[in-house]
């Protein structure tokens, strides 16, 4: 039954990538699309779930799989309206493992060896983590036993968080047709591996599969994700769908400035999508989606005389796209969240009773501990191996690559993201929290798949002659070079 | 003549005789009665700064993890600060496990009067032969090093890494810090030699030339030091697995005992038995965790203050709760499941 709980999710998200792609499907890699397929499937399925269960439709197997029949019926026929599927028979056939050298065969096995330890070690024990167990999973097992999320027992368990962890959770218990809390956590590593594939596909687009690996090893590598991928936290979906969302955004402000019209559009609908299934795995999704629109915003400011009418449908669409997704969640009276998150980056003060809060409050050691304690985090654990002084490495020597389009903007995102967190922490009520030390790795994980991302679009070009990524013709080379193979 | 050799030789018994007595105190560990750990014998009081480094010596007949606590006169309480966690290796002999705990541990401080070994898995299988506390050396201080960079610090899930994960580290600091230390010195010293070849050339290229060989070259030292501390990080993450390996093989009700500690889930699967799916139930136990877990094993059993039945585990009902429920079915003395109504 393991199979029937990640089918459903793909095929759906094939149909629903399929629909999203239309004839540019082409412009992707094969592995971007299984990864981006289970990832978009797991989204609607979640919207869907969500759905059902506030119309007080029962969260059977049955109810579930005709709601997907339905919604892929649908998806189908547009689909079929237009000819178009986002996988090809000659696409999954080309796919080989030609003229790979030694060093490629090498990363590929230390990259297997990371998705293989971590597939173990969730599935090998049951649910450990306590936030699993007071939050995530029991909800899960209420969606099993009672078939809904809205019982009045269930709501504190809730609160105000977005579905995403829950209704996963839940969906693999009803797939499984039992209570078990071995692979409740089956889709923590999948996403994990989802996320590899995407990050290896979108660098391969512009550059050699050998430094395309190299940064797919170490996307893989930072002990604090591949720990997360392990349990049944809603960290790894945030930080997956968060980080893909970016990336995309960034890939298609570089398309735009390109000129490739077909592609950057599919890359902005990707980047939509995703950010838009990002609202239901946290409530600090709220926050960092509003980031990604104003980059966006600022982005098409900044290049308002490129943009043509036929820009603006599509960022029209890709508006649509967003809130089709996210909009049943924000629509259902969560819309006030957003309110709530802003008042905890701003208006709170720290807890009185917290002691330890009370004794730093002078501005100054706030504002010195709160530094001191981020440049430790940042720097100093184990979370992130080498990838801030590598950020840094990069600001310094590449600025000039950086500081100028369309890198700056993926840097943006970057910074509004962590100043996003020094005014949670210095002014919210979430102090005391650095302080005790059980929330900053956790959100600053946000940022780290687009800060390797800024890395490698920085330091790539400079190591790989020739690879200029501001050059359209090395684009299209390497896009047709995606369509041969791997 | 011969009062010019023997009186050196007098000097150098004497003064290699006293430094002998005060380069090391020998400590004897025993099992402590009907408990799992070893307790230092007799009671001593060691200057930590003067004796910074403890050699035990350890046979053990498996592998596994194990702490070292003091007690001192500034805290004379065993606690997690004041540790240090090692791996024991299995030996059929005595094994010299060397710490500098000075370094390895600020707390190592004051004067120590008493020292305690915890093994993970009890003390059984384990023997400590004659152990001390001695001044530091050169090759003390490479062992300590050595074994704390691949002990447990930073490798193993200690407490819960949910929340942040501690790097390995070296002489009390973490490993990253000497890394950046090496990222700057090779950038320095690359920096010099381009840029000197720069100065000594004729014909110079463009500066921002220059400046983005120099960063080549530091982002390619940040590079291999990522490499070396991934590699690292492999060790850590062979090590988990093998932790984990033990549920491998095993039923999933195996697993959550595995997975609890003491007899907790044993009880939570008594209960399943004994109380209907869809009861009302109440819970005195523990905080925390096993109270939060109570919750999700007995799901669809909802917890609620107007329960059925009351869960007890390890914890005493106030003397409300024992005026409405009465003792219904035990699992042993201080775990028992109460029904409402006096009996």
């Amino acid at each position: 039954m393991i199979i029937l709980v990640i089918a459903v999710p793909f095929i759906l998200g094939l149909f629903v990538l399929s629909a999203l792609l239309k004839n540019n499907a082409g412009e992707f890699h094969f592995t971007e699309k299984i990864g981006l397929a289970l990832m978009l499937g797991l989204g609607t399925l979640t919207v869907l779930m969500f759905l059902l269960g506030k119309t007080g439709i029962l969260l059977s197997l049955t109810n579930i799989l005709i709601t997907v029949a339905l919604l892929a019926a649908i998806l189908a026929v547009y689909i079929s309206i237009n000819k178009t599927f986002c996988l090809t028979v000659p696409e999954i056939k080309g796919f080989n493992f030609k003229g790979f050298s030694k060093l490629d065969w090498l990363l590929i096995t230390l990259i297997s060896l990371k998705v293989i330890f971590v597939l173990f070690s969730a599935l090998v024990k049951p649910v450990v983590d306590i936030d699993a167990f007071q939050f995530y999973s029991i909800v899960a097992k209420g969606i099993f036993y009672d078939g809904s999320f809205t019982l009045p027992y269930l709501q504190h368990f809730m609160g105000d968080k977005p579905l995403l962890p829950y209704l996963t959770q839940g969906w693999a218990l009803v797939g499984l047709g039992r209570d078990n809390d071995a692979l409740i956590k089956i889709f923590s590593p999948l996403l994990f591996t989802c996320w590899l594939a995407i990050f290896f596909s979108s660098l391969r687009r512009y550059y050699p599969r050998t430094p395309s690996l190299f940064f797919t090893f170490l996307a893989g590598s930072f002990p604090f994700i591949v720990y997360h991928a392990t349990t049944a936290y809603a960290d790894v979906p945030i930080t997956v769908y968060y980080g893909t969302a970016s990336i995309y955004l960034f890939l298609y402000m570089k398309e735009f400035i390109l000129g490739n019209k077909n592609r950057s559009g599919a890359l902005l609908l990707v980047a939509a999508s995703l950010l838009g299934i990002t609202i239901w795995t946290k409530v600090a999704a709220t926050v960092l989606a509003g980031i990604n629109i104003t980059v966006l915003a600022a982005f098409l400011w900044f290049n308002r005389s490129r943009v043509e009418r036929a820009f603006w449908q599509m960022i029209a669409v890709s508006g649509m796209i967003f809130f089709f997704f996210s909009g049943p969640w924000l629509f259902t009276g969560h819309f006030g969240t957003i309110g709530i998150v802003i008042s905890s980056l701003f208006g709170s003060t720290p807890d009185p009773a917290s002691s330890t809060a009370a004794a730093v409050t002078q501005p100054g050691n706030k504002f010195e501990m709160i530094l001191t304690i981020f440049s430790r985090k940042l720097f100093l654990y184990a979370d992130w191996h080498l990838l801030w002084a590598l950020v840094v490495g990069v600001l310094v020597f590449f600025y000039r690559r950086v500081f100028s389009q369309p890198l700056i903007f993926l840097l943006a995102i970057i910074v509004l993201d962590l100043l996003s967190l020094f005014v949670q922490f210095s002014s919210g009520e979430t102090f005391r929290w650095l302080l005790d030390g059980t929330l900053f790795d956790r959100l600053a994980m946000n940022s780290v798949p687009a800060a390797l991302f800024l890395c490698a679009e920085a330091i790539l070009p400079g190591f790989i002659p020739g690879s200029k990524e501001s050059s359209p013709a090395t684009s299209s080379r390497a896009s047709r070079g995606n369509k041969k193979g791997s | 003549m011969r009062k010019y050799i023997l009186f050196p030789f007098f000097l150098f018994i004497f003064f290699s005789g006293t430094t002998y007595a005060f380069d090391q105190i020998n400590i004897n560990f025993k099992p402590a009665p009907n408990t799992p750990y070893f307790i230092g014998v007799p009671e001593f009081n060691i200057d930590a700064e003067e004796f910074p480094t403890v050699v035990l010596n350890i046979k053990s007949n498996h592998s596994g993890m194990a702490r070292l606590f003091w007690a001192n006169n500034i805290d004379p309480q065993m606690n997690e600060p004041k540790s240090i966690p090692f791996f024991i290796d299995r030996s059929d002999d005595y094994k010299a496990y060397v710490f500098n705990a000075k370094s390895q541990n600020p707390y190592w401080s004051g004067f120590v009067s008493q020292l305690l070994i915890f093994p993970d898995g009890g003390s059984a299988g384990i023997e400590i032969g004659p152990s001390d506390a001695s001044i530091s050396k050169f090759t003390t201080n490479i062992q300590s090093g050595w074994r704390e960079f691949w002990g447990p610090r930073g490798r193993l899930v200690i407490g819960s890494t949910i929340n942040t994960m501690a790097s390995v580290v070296l002489f009390g600091q973490p490993i990253t810090a000497y890394l950046y230390w090496l990222i700057v010195m090779t950038g320095l010293g690359y920096t010099g030699y381009l840029t000197n070849k720069w100065f000594s050339s004729k014909k110079k290229e463009p500066f921002d030339l220059l400046w983005q060989k120099i960063g080549q070259g530091v982002i390619l030292a940040i590079l291999l030091c990522w490499c070396f501390l991934e590699a690292s990080n492999m060790f850590s993450l062979w090590l988990v697995a093998k932790q984990d390996a033990v549920f491998i093989g095993k039923k999933l009700e195996e697993k959550r005992i595995l997975a609890n500690t003491g007899d907790f889930y044993k009880f939570m699967l008594f209960c399943q038995k004994n109380i209907p799916l869809k009861s009302r139930i109440d819970t005195r136990i523990p905080p925390m965790y096993n109270d939060i877990k109570a919750t999700y094993y007995l799901y669809p059993r909802k917890v609620t203050s107007e329960a059925e039945y009351l869960v007890v585990y390890d914890l005493k009902p106030d003397a409300n709760s024992l005026n409405k429920f009465a003792p219904w079915q035990t699992f042993r003395p201080g775990a028992m499941i109460l029904k409402r109504g006096k009996s």
